[in-house]
């Protein structure tokens, strides 16, 4: 199979990673629940992780707060700092994992609405509702659909400028883009561990500037005397035994984006993408979503195929994409594929220019079908 | 000579300091805090020598590990807050 639907998880991962999951497992027990060596080599493989991941993201080891997923992740920043019926500002490409704790809340939420490909239009659509009252703005560092690169270094200027928090999530960023904690001055940043840090999945991250409030409540290891969750980070957004296992993996996903560069990553993807647009700009009946600041996310729509069968048709000559709407129906809406979805392929550090030619050897059986 | 114990509130901040100290070039280990001296339930401390105790406060205060407080134990077993 080739795998080109890394925008949802990475599926293959540096060897280190199956390698340190397994140690794990067999070696290390809980975190901050004893002090015997299991419970030590545990603590000690949480906190190198935390460590590292300070290190690529700018941030305190006490800043970092592991979660089950992006999502978890971005429940506890919104949860932590919007009130009930809070005005907040996003952009028009939120996911899911952003819009439904934001309803779920009933949160005012406002849309900085802005074309695709436009960083100038999405800075002044920001400028245009950052107004007074903003409880807080949450948006994507780069569209899970479209892969198009949010200008988030404005709007975090924006936000500090006009004092209002601001939560990235950084799904798809992540290992890939520069992503600061100290720099952007955001409230929150939010990210998986199982896309661009190449973790296992049931890992996430949380950077999180002033602490937060929890979204479980539970033993942490700390405090046991009393009632309340620890006023403490990391403690008070750990509620329960940590994913050691998952942890340590992340930390050797994250040792070899390290190691690789995020730069390195980016410039790789953006080689495989432009292979890819050039592909599938051959077909006249093909729609594809491109621009210049686009990460390794390529979506498209054919003129007389649905969408999902045309996911289908690719998995079935070997080709893993992602079709439909991607748990983003407002990035669909904002780009006019609402009512189409669009078939989204999307590279990691491990997809070769090899597999982009076997693509479009593939793309010139399915299309030619139809 | 005694050993000295700094508790922590967290296995995470006792590690942080635990790698400081490390840095600095002071032999230290890391356990759990004795129930006895446990101010709010369940924690993790560093313990060092007493040769070793000032250079171990200094670089801990330098590089901002915030320890609960200092303990020293007794050879009857018993602990003194320093």
């Amino acid at each position: 199979m080739i795998y080109f639907d890394s925008a949802a998880t990475t599926l293959q991962k540096p060897q280190s990673v199956f390698a340190v999951v397994q140690h794990a497992m067999r070696t290390c027990s809980s975190v901050g629940r004893g002090g015997h060596p299991a419970a030590m080599a545990a603590a000690d493989a949480v906190y190198s992780c935390r460590e590292r991941a300070g290190q690529l993201f700018d941030a305190d080891v006490e800043q970092v707060a592991f979660t089950l997923n992006a999502t978890h992740a971005l429940n506890i920043a919104i949860k932590s700092i919007v009130p009930p019926g809070g005005r907040v500002v996003t952009s028009g490409f939120e996911h899911n994992a952003v819009t439904r704790p934001l309803h779920a809340i009933g949160a005012q939420v406002v849309k900085a609405t802005s074309p695709l490909f436009s960083q100038e239009k999405t800075l002044a659509a920001f400028e245009r509702q950052l107004t007074p009252g903003t409880a807080a703005a949450v948006c994507t560092h780069v569209s899970n659909v479209f892969g198009y690169i949010l200008p988030i270094e404005g709007i975090a200027r924006l936000c500090k400028k006009r004092g209002i928090p601001l939560i990235i999530d950084a799904s798809q960023s992540a290992g890939t883009l520069p992503v600061s904690l100290r720099e952007s001055g955001a409230a929150f940043i939010a990210m998986p561990g199982h896309k661009g840090l190449y973790g296992p999945q049931g890992t996430g991250i949380l950077l999180c500037a002033n602490g937060g409030e929890p979204l479980l409540e539970g033993g942490t290891g700390s405090n046991s005397a009393f009632l309340e969750m620890p006023d403490f980070m990391p403690d008070r957004l750990e509620a329960g035994t940590h994913n050691v296992s998952g942890i340590a993996g992340l930390r050797a996903g994250i040792d070899y984006v390290l190691f690789r560069t995020p730069q390195r990553i980016f410039a790789h993807e953006q080689h495989l993408l432009q292979q890819a647009r050039q592909v599938l700009s051959g077909y006249r009946n093909l729609q594809l979503y491109a621009g210049d600041s686009q990460s390794g996310v390529l979506s498209f729509r054919a003129q007389d195929m649905d969408c999902e069968t045309l996911g289908q048709e690719f998995a079935r000559f070997g080709i893993a994409t992602r079709a439909g709407l991607h748990c983003a129906p407002q990035a669909h809406e904002s780009a006019g594929t609402f009512e189409s979805g669009t078939v989204r392929i999307s590279f990691s550090a491990f997809n070769t220019a090899n597999e982009v030619r076997q693509f479009a050897g593939v793309c010139r059986r399915v299309f030619r079908r139809q | 000579m005694y050993d000295y114990f700094f508790t922590f509130r967290t296995v995470t901040s006792a590690q942080s300091a635990a790698k400081t100290l490390t840095r600095a070039g002071i032999r230290n280990a890391m356990a759990r805090t004795a129930r006895q001296v446990q101010q709010m339930g369940c924690g993790y401390s560093i313990r060092v020598s007493a040769n070793n105790y000032n250079a171990a406060k200094d670089a801990l205060r330098h590089a901002g590990d915030r320890f609960s407080k200092i303990y020293m134990k007794l050879p009857d077993g018993s602990w003194r807050e320093v």
